[in-house]
């Protein structure tokens, strides 16, 4: 079974990311900021991460600059409701998997997943 | 401070945009169809909005989203308590139960307004060919006064966008309204010239 660990602070995203995946068989852990992943990134073998960027406290880019092993980032989707081009830029540059807008087309969400979940 | 026609049709289009752009994700989201128009626009200053919205002790529900970057300011999505209420029943049914139901209306509310001012501010920025930097939105209540205090101190301008959300043959009103300084928002008509 793969392990998706959901970050976004609202949980009507969290709820729909799952709704959107429940077809398929996945372990979801979800984590409201960037602080309460990076614990969830140690205690689990995470799989593939959906990314929100604005949280409280420790946001997205928080989590991003955070993480340790650099493999992970191909691991992250960045789901986020911002829309500016300037950010979908800046995320893209640190070499994360994809950056899709909230809310994401299934067929760009899959082909995107397929690439992770090889 | 005189705004001219050119300007207003402009800020209605800049703003259709991100509403636009904000019906169809909503549509994605929501189980129930939506859609959303902005029939007219105004710029005010505060005392001259509140003045004309003569409703001084009414009891609002807002969401905030605070922007800086090119110039600072805030974006409001405002709704009377009767028509939240009704948005948030029209999108979630009765089935809530009591003790969930502030929670459930803020976050609902919350993840419109976030979907929203982030369509519409995007939208701007895109066009400006800027970039704002945005704080986490936020749920609150109180009257029109209150709530535009709290949120940007500085607030002398607003632009004032009517919102009608048509779902499930209900037609419920709200407004976005951003809010900024004179000079912020004369960075923004220096902006929008650069482009026209």
């Amino acid at each position: 079974m793969k392990h998706i660990l959901i970050i976004d602070d609202s949980f009507i995203m969290r709820n729909w990311v799952k709704k959107l995946l429940n077809k398929e068989n996945f372990n979801f852990i979800e984590a409201a900021n960037g602080k309460e992943a990076l614990e969830a990134l140690e205690n689990h073998n995470i799989d593939l991460v959906f990314l929100d960027l604005l949280m409280p406290q420790y946001d997205g880019i928080f989590f991003l600059d955070s993480i340790k092993n650099k493999n992970m980032l191909q691991k992250i989707i960045v789901l986020s409701a911002d829309i500016q081009d300037t950010t979908r830029k800046k995320i893209l540059s640190y070499g994360v998997a994809g950056f899709l807008n909230k809310p994401p087309k299934e067929e760009e969400l899959q082909r995107l997943m397929n690439n992770i979940l090889v | 401070m005189q705004i001219s026609d050119r300007e207003i049709e402009i800020f209605q289009e800049m703003i259709n945009i991100g509403i636009g752009r904000a019906g169809a994700t909503l549509n994605q989201i929501l189980s129930t169809h939506i859609e959303l128009n902005v029939p007219h626009i105004s710029v005010l200053s505060l005392p001259d909005y509140l003045k004309q919205t003569k409703k001084e002790n009414e009891i609002f529900s807002a969401v905030e989203m605070g922007f800086d970057g090119p110039f600072p300011g805030a974006a409001h999505l405002i709704f009377s308590n009767k028509s939240a209420a009704q948005l948030v029943s029209a999108l979630v049914g009765d089935e809530v139960k009591n003790d969930e139901i502030d929670e459930i209306k803020s976050g609902t509310l919350s993840e419109i307004g976030n979907i929203l001012l982030n369509s519409v501010m995007g939208s701007i920025s895109n066009i400006l060919q800027d970039h704002f930097n945005y704080s986490v939105v936020e749920y609150m209540e109180g009257t029109l006064k209150n709530l535009i205090e709290r949120s940007f101190r500085e607030t002398t301008l607003l632009i004032i966008a009517e919102t009608n959300f048509y779902i499930q043959e209900m037609e419920i009103d709200g407004q976005i309204a951003i809010l900024m300084t004179l000079k912020s928002f004369e960075i923004m008509e220096k902006a929008i010239g650069k482009i026209i």
